[in-house]
């Protein structure tokens, strides 16, 4: 990428109100490196304590989402590490904090990944706290090393989520979605 | 029974067990890699002591800055222990925060909304200790 275009992709993301901004692997560790940078600087830009929590908990949620379930990965299909591809945004626009979290997911888990995610924009608040507690309540899938509760508490904590996918190839789309505080 | 300690991460609470003295604490930021195996340790010692007591006063603290979905879910399991426990023990929970965080209280209160046997208690933290 020579330097024009490098100064294109930062003028874009500046534009975007980025704060931060990572596309590569990642990994728990890095996960709680970049949150406290993250705490640090709006911290310093003097956001109030409890935004920054917030902004802090939907990083932590969809930065976890793509570590446990990004289709870019390392290893075996039969023994996936967590050492998973995927693309984070944290940044302010129009005075409002987002964070968008993106990655690649297989064609297969697309109808139902967009399903969830749809209902989950029609709930009303009472409905997805109580749908929230009965999940807590519930098995967690064999599979799943979180709780599969992600979505929902960014659906009932987000003042609103947006997601979309775009087919990549013809096993894999993108899938990114942004939630502002 | 034996005492459970377990240091504080970055991205797991201090966990204080004092059976003995029958109180329970956990502190600090809960996010880990893998929330069933370190609750998993937690709930196990947590489940043969409470199995273990009765009509025993018994202190329960979360002082906690924040907690992701899976730790949640953990925490609702063990929240559901001493509520059962609660049927023939008195069980105080009390669920710290700090004065501008209504987002954690609205989250402990969750939590204590359910609770018909244990006492429940939120309490503002008199100082910010960050």
């Amino acid at each position: 990428m020579d330097v024009k275009t490098q100064y294109e992709l930062r003028k874009t993301l500046n534009e975007d109100g980025a704060v931060f901004c990572y596309n590569g692997y990642l990994t728990e560790e890095l996960l709680a490196s970049i949150g406290s940078v993250l705490k640090t600087k709006l911290a310093a830009d003097k956001v109030e304590k409890k935004k920054i929590r917030s902004v802090f908990h939907f990083f932590v949620e969809q930065v976890q989402n793509i570590i446990r379930y990004s289709e870019e990965f390392e290893g075996d299909v039969d023994d996936p590490s967590e050492f998973r591809y995927g693309l984070v945004i944290v940044g302010t626009r129009d005075d409002t904090h987002y964070v968008t979290c993106a990655n690649l997911v297989d064609n297969s888990n697309v109808p139902e990944l967009k399903n969830t995610l749809d209902e989950l924009h029609n709930m009303g608040d009472d409905e997805l706290n109580k749908l929230y507690k009965k999940l807590l309540r519930s098995e967690t899938p064999a599979n799943s090393k979180g709780a599969g509760v992600g979505f929902i508490d960014i659906a009932r904590k987000a003042s609103k989520f947006e997601y979309d996918f775009t087919a990549v190839d013809k096993s894999s789309s993108y899938f990114s979605l942004t939630s502002y505080l | 029974m034996n005492n459970l300690t377990i240091e504080a991460t970055k991205r797991t609470p201090a966990v204080n067990f004092d059976f003995q003295n029958h109180s329970l604490s956990f502190s600090g930021e809960s996010y880990p890699e893998d929330s069933s195996q370190f609750y998993g340790e937690i709930i196990s010692a947590l489940s043969d002591y409470l199995d273990e007591i009765n009509d025993q006063s018994v202190q329960v603290t979360f002082d906690l800055i924040y907690f992701n979905s899976s730790s949640a879910k953990a925490m609702m399991r063990i929240f559901d222990m001493f509520d059962v426990a609660a049927e023939k023990n008195n069980i105080i929970v009390s669920w710290l925060y700090e004065e501008d965080d209504d987002n954690l209280a609205e989250l402990g209160e969750e939590f204590g909304e359910d609770l018909k046997n244990a006492t429940f208690k939120l309490t503002v933290k008199s100082t910010s200790e960050e």
